[in-house]
């Protein structure tokens, strides 16, 4: 009996220790080094059965055409199989950074402070032109309801509770909107579309800026306390869907898809632009100097310009574990930049702009 | 009980030597009779020799290591927030990621009032259905509604919060809000404006995601309290309900606080089912109709995408707080139980011994017809009262149910089934992905829980002292645990070191969920046994190890059956530990559910109700094999 | 009495009460679960304030006939066919109710069963509670008398907040008794209340039964003839007939029916146990 003892208190202490130092190693202030190259033999059995599975996660605004892409490629190349987590838009970023996942995605992209704590040279490349719709559900209202700046900023920090306000009549020119109260819904996890419509505000609305009190987009919504927060476009896109009176914001694409009316935005012409391909594309046209430390598009010049528009950006490792993982990463992205582009107009993005094609490429040859 | 005396016990003894040479094994040594039972061969093996003591507190090691690391991960993971912010983070009130506030104040008090108003609406009607199902209802009725509300019990949660989503939360925005608004005084809980998702709506999801299993724990406390007091006092000129209230009633009371102790700790920990219809906003709440947030429903928001190092530690200190906030609520619970309050005598007056009262004819009075009919109105009240809560409860599950069935048979076909998830705009897909995702998650999971579970099990029944009684305590805390936290651990100790989202990652999820469920129902199981029998065997001259392996085991399979695939049902409708851990949406239903079920296209969502439905059918399946395991167990040993 | 002559009384006790307060009789009395029949035509009349025992093998129906004097057998769908009377009371009338009846006969069971959740005191009184008595000093007087009355005061009346459960076997039983008691019933029926005690306490309870007689009317039930020639004035025997439903065969005095009995059967039953 006693040497049973000593052996389950070692086993004990064993397993113990095992999974303490495994927690202790995934804490956050773990230093732990990266792991390193997968063993030689995996390796080879990769690249000789050329089956490899690809993680990635990332924003959730790109997800219906990555699952389109990534589900035609794996038709072409049945040995290549994509997953992607639409967990939001800086899980990406964040899973690159705890090296969780083979690529991340995110509208915003990494910054120099967010690039210091991963854990290696990340290369960020341009995969998708899309564009951010204020979509609303009020019954009796027209399509492409003009708003600009102010009233959007009064509906979104609480200031215009009704559709009937008499400031929403005055921009849009609509005066028989409902006795209605405005339902304003935000994402509640950070999102990209958060950061381009707070960009917008900042620069179209002096209010919105004392009220947020920084000049620096937030990805998370500034004013969560006023209105509904729901996860994910798809979220935002459902409570619209349902409740009268709300009104939001989601990707172009969810917003086509769920056949919504979107605003028209006052751009920096002064026109007042609704999405479209045509108009996100417009936006995209002025992307001139495009990189990843230069990325913004929000209310760009143009008459045609839809001023939400933006890039969204794979994120992934420059050193690759192993040179299957490489050459397949290379492979699915420089697809997703070229003929998968085709897939774009009719799920609501537009296509990527030739300088934006060459930068995408430029990044993947250094993949290794 | 003489009916589960194992057969070949008695037969060793009846029956004459040269017939054991007939069975199955010829070979078998006439001086040691063959019996074991032939299901359990491994196990058989492996414990014949001395290896059983070892590999029990082997078990009983990886019980207490998997409740000491999930402890650890947690708290070393939350270390940096509470050295940056102090303990004050616990109840600052600022919750604002964007801004790197953390305070987890607003959302504590999100979550208890959530809860509270969750089992505000359970408890009442739920034992109130629970009393009807046992005492008041004809006995077809009560076996009917019986097992329909232990089967909804297993009813997965993000089928509740679909449920919510798609129905509730536009009808309470149109109707339900602004009507409870306008009623005079109670209006005042209910003021501001009608979003649909609120706290209400939260509280509503988490009252009918605990109903059935209170009503079912409920029930079965009443059910156990023995008829000789049921008829003690019905002897002494009780009506029904005097027998069910003064009786029935404080003889149960440790079982139903029981149930609303483990309604609790659900509706604390409950994640995804409150974020899709709590409206997110992390504020105090100034009505009940006001959007809020809850511990659960911040970290499933900001887990996945917050910043590496204070931003993730900041969550996971989240997750410490619901953590600890469970484990209070758990051992509250149980010592509540302990320190049942025992009754005082009424202080005598002093007033000496008056014969003649016992001749004033005041008891005669009493049981006159008059005032039995005074006593048996009463209790039709509360028996109508009770009724009327079987029928409430009845109500919000039926429609549940119904509505699942009714927008998911539309979209239900073979094809659904055998195709792959396919993405949005290409038609001809179906479900198959995550079928069989979650079949790979779910059996690995079980390859992993199910052993410890029964080696630990096996330890408790075998000790007792100290160290039993630790790990009894902390598989009941483990099994406190809110599933998010759960999920939380995975990807510390799973997906982080390995670098990747994987099966095995969400595996070791749910096996930790499913691990203290197998251990508490293995060991009932085992100590079902009648005692006898296993000192029958020892008398024999059998040894430990052999003693159980050959009757205790044999005896115990069906309750050991049980309870594991109650586990396992219980695992499989879960969906906040997979959140993290898995590499895709379309690798398990319950994830596919979630992510279909919130999309605003109606393809999508009749997507997501078709996949709801499959996975409320396996649940209920692997809950009604459990049934028919116990049914099969205690018709044994009756 | 005119009643009992339409029947042909095939058992008679001497001098029987009739409907005096306390006086029980069966006429025709059969018992049956479902197509089951368990007791068959009992005609039996309970003297008022004595001590008549059931005596006969086991599963011949004995507690089954106690039982539907209480109709404890109301819930588990035993149906009584003839009549059970109590005093002027017709059990079964279809204007009886049943708390009604039971609040007039005591009953104590087998097996020691004090309500578990409650303490000694609150055990005693339950029964006056149930009948909505409040009134703190009638309670209080009640528990004493009737303790008093099961022998038990003198043990309990310092810790009557204590637990019943905490009490020992014997004690338990004569907490029953007592909470049987406290209710003044005029009919005390106990289901072989010492079955489960062992010879000590088993002989409390009958120096109790016998201290009884003279109060209250008891019905025993037991299986063992020692006890019953020790504490019964009459003495009812039934056995099973071939097709095994339990009939009466023998009633009387006690010391007449247990040493002279008249019915063969009865005869060969109790010198079989007795002799």
């Amino acid at each position: 009996m006693r040497w049973n003892a000593v052996l389950a208190l070692l086993a004990a202490s064993f397993t113990t220790a095992g999974l303490v130092a495994g927690s202790l190693a995934a804490s956050p202030r773990g230093t732990s080094p990266i792991r390193a190259a997968a063993p030689p033999a995996e390796e080879a059995l990769a690249v000789a059965s050329r089956a490899v599975t690809l993680n990635g996660a990332g924003a959730n605004s790109i997800d219906p055409l990555y699952e389109k892409v990534f589900y035609d490629y794996h038709r072409s190349h049945p040995g290549v199989t994509v997953n992607y987590q639409p967990a939001g838009s800086s899980v990406g970023v964040s899973d690159i950074q705890q090296r969780t996942v083979d690529f991340g995605d995110s509208e915003i992209p990494m910054s120099y402070k967010d690039l210091a704590k991963a854990h290696g040279t990340v290369l960020q490349l341009p995969v998708d032109l899309g564009g951010v719709a204020v979509s609303y559900n009020v019954p009796g209202a027209p399509q492409g309801l003009k708003l600009n700046g102010a009233v959007l900023a009064g509906i979104f920090d609480g200031t215009i509770t009704n559709w009937d306000s008499p400031a929403i009549a005055k921009v849009s020119g609509v005066g028989n909107l409902p006795h209605l109260a405005i339902v304003p819904v935000h994402r509640a996890d950070a999102s990209g579309p958060g950061w381009d419509l707070d960009e917008y505000l900042i620069k179209t609305s002096p209010a919105w800026f004392f009220k947020v009190g920084t000049s620096k987009p937030s990805k998370s919504w500034p004013l969560a306390s006023i209105g509904v927060g729901e996860q994910l476009n798809s979220g935002v896109a459902n409570y619209i869907a349902q409740t009268p009176g709300a009104i939001g914001y989601v990707e172009y694409g969810y917003a086509l898809k769920g056949g919504f009316a979107n605003a028209a935005l006052q751009n920096a012409a002064g026109r007042f632009v609704a999405p479209s391909e045509a108009s996100i594309a417009a936006a995209g046209a002025h992307a001139a100097m495009l990189a990843w430390d230069h990325f913004d598009i929000i209310f760009q010049p143009g008459n045609g310009t839809y001023p939400l528009a933006n890039f969204s950006w794979a994120l992934m490792y420059r050193d690759q574990p192993s040179a299957a993982k490489a050459a397949a990463l290379r492979a699915v992205f420089s697809y997703v930049v070229t003929t998968g582009q085709s897939a774009a107009g009719s799920l609501g993005y537009a296509p990527l702009p030739a300088n934006a094609v060459a930068l995408a490429k430029t990044t993947l040859s250094q993949l290794r | 009980m003489r009916g589960n005396v194992p057969a070949p016990l008695l037969a060793s003894r009846a029956r004459p030597i040269p017939a054991l040479a007939a069975e199955d094994v010829p070979l078998a040594p006439v001086q040691a009779p063959r019996t074991g039972s032939r299901l359990l061969p491994f196990f058989g093996a492996r414990m014949a020799g001395g290896a059983y003591g070892p590999a029990m507190w082997l078990g009983a090691a990886v019980l207490g290591a998997v409740v000491v690391a999930v402890a650890v991960s947690v708290a070393t993971g939350s270390a940096e927030a509470f050295a940056r912010y102090g303990p004050s983070l616990v109840w600052s009130g600022t919750y604002s990621p964007g801004s790197a506030q953390f305070g987890a104040g607003v959302l504590v008090v999100g979550t208890v009032v959530t809860t509270g108003l969750g089992l505000l609406l359970a408890a009442p009607v739920g034992l109130g259905a629970a009393i009807s199902l046992s005492e008041l209802v004809p006995p077809k009725v009560a076996a009917v509604g019986s097992a329909a509300v232990e089967l909804l019990a297993a009813v997965p949660t993000i089928v509740v919060g679909l449920w919510a989503l798609l129905l509730l939360s536009p009808l309470f925005a149109r109707d339900v809000e602004p009507f409870l608004g306008s009623v005079p005084v109670l209006g005042a809980a209910f003021r501001g404006p009608a979003y649909g998702p609120s706290i209400l709506l939260a509280g509503v999801v988490l009252a009918v995601m605990t109903l059935p299993t209170l009503v079912a724990l409920s029930r079965s406390a009443l059910r156990a309290v023995p008829v000789q007091d049921r008829e003690a006092a019905m002897a002494l000129g009780a009506t029904h309900w005097q027998v069910v209230r003064t009786v029935v009633l404080p003889a149960a009371r440790p079982g139903v606080s029981a149930a609303v102790t483990l309604a609790m700790g659900r509706a604390l920990g409950e994640a995804i089912a409150v974020a899709m219809v709590i409206g997110n906003s992390p504020l105090l709440p100034r009505s009940l109709s006001a959007p809020g947030a809850t511990l659960g429903s911040a970290i499933v928001n900001q887990f996945a995408e917050a910043q590496p190092g204070l931003g993730v530690s900041s969550v996971i200190a989240l997750a410490a707080v619901l953590f600890v906030l469970t484990v209070v609520v758990n051992v509250a619970g149980q010592l509540l139980r302990r320190g049942q309050r025992r009754p005082v005598p009424r202080r005598r007056r002093g007033d000496a011994i008056r014969p003649a009262l016992r001749e004033t004819g005041d008891a005669e009075k009493f049981s006159s017809t008059d005032a039995l009919q005074r006593r048996m109105a009463k209790g039709r009240v509360a028996q109508g009262s009770c009724l009327v809560a079987l029928v409430a409860s009845a109500v919000p599950l039926v429609a549940l149910v119904g509505y699942t069935l009714a927008r998911a048979a539309p979209a239900l076909s073979l094809g659904l089934l055998v195709h792959p998830v396919v993405p949005y705009g290409v038609t001809g897909g179906g479900i198959s992905t995550a079928i069989a995702g979650s079949a790979r998650v779910l059996g690995l999971a079980v390859a992993l829980a199910v052993p410890v579970g029964l080696l630990a099990a096996l330890f408790l029944y075998e000790h007792a002292g100290r160290v039993a009684g630790l790990l009894r305590f902390s598989a009941d805390v483990l099994a406190g645990v809110p599933s998010i936290v759960i999920g939380i651990f995975a990807f510390q100790a799973v997906v982080r070191p390995m670098h990747k989202p994987s099966t095995l990652a969400a595996s070791v999820a749910l096996a930790v969920l499913m691990l203290p469920i197998m251990v508490r129902a293995n060991e009932e199981a085992l100590r079902a046994v009648p005692v006898d029998l296993e000192e029958a065997g020892a008398a024999l001259g059998a040894s430990r190890a052999r003693v159980v392996r050959s009757v205790v085991l044999p005896g115990s399979l069906p309750g050991l059956v049980a309870g594991n695939l109650l586990a396992l049902a219980r695992a499989a409708g879960e969906t906040a530990p997979l959140l993290f851990t898995l590499a895709a949406p379309s690798l398990a239903m319950t994830l596919l559910v979630y992510t279909l079920g919130t999309q605003p296209f109606p393809a999508a969502q009749q997507e997501a109700w078709a996949t709801a439905l499959v996975l409320l059918g396996t649940v209920l399946a692997l809950s009604t094999l459990a049934r028919a395991a116990a049914w099969h167990f205690t018709r044994r040993s009756r | 009495m005119t009643v009992t002559a339409a029947f042909p009384p095939r058992c008679r006790l001497p001098e029987p009460a009739a409907a005096a307060p306390g006086a029980l009789s069966f006429e025709e009395a059969t018992i049956s679960f479902g197509s089951h029949v368990a007791v068959r035509g009992v005609t039996l009349d309970v003297p008022a304030r004595q001590v008549t025992t059931l005596v006969g093998p086991s599963g011949c129906g004995k507690t089954t006939l106690l039982r539907a004097v209480n109709r404890l057998h109301d819930r588990t769908g035993g149906q009584v066919r003839g009549r059970i009377r109590l005093g002027d009371l017709d059990v079964y009338g279809p204007a009886t109710r049943a708390e009604l009846v039971r609040s007039r006969v005591g009953m104590v069971f087998q097996k020691p069963n004090p309500f578990p959740t409650m303490s000694i005191f609150d055990n005693v009184v339950a029964g006056l509670r149930f009948a909505g008595i409040r009134k703190r000093a009638l309670l209080w007087e009640a528990a004493e008398v009737s303790l008093r009355q099961a022998a038990l005061w003198d043990l309990v009346k310092d810790r009557l907040g204590q637990p019943a459960v905490r009490l020992s076997g014997g004690q338990q039983q004569r907490l029953c008794i007592a909470r049987a008691l406290a209710v003044m019933p005029e009919v005390l029926l106990m289901d072989e209340p010492c079955s489960a005690l062992d010879p000590i306490a088993t002989a409390k309870v009958e120096r109790l039964i016998t201290g009884l007689a003279g109060q209250v009317t008891v019905v025993l039930v037991t299986h063992n003839m020692f006890q019953a020639a020790r504490v019964s004035d009459h003495v009812a025997v039934i056995l099973m007939g071939s097709d095994r439903v339990g009939e009466l065969v023998e009633a009387g005095p006690a010391g007449a029916v247990l040493h002279a009995p008249r019915d063969p059967r009865a005869e060969e039953y109790l010198s079989g146990r007795v002799g």
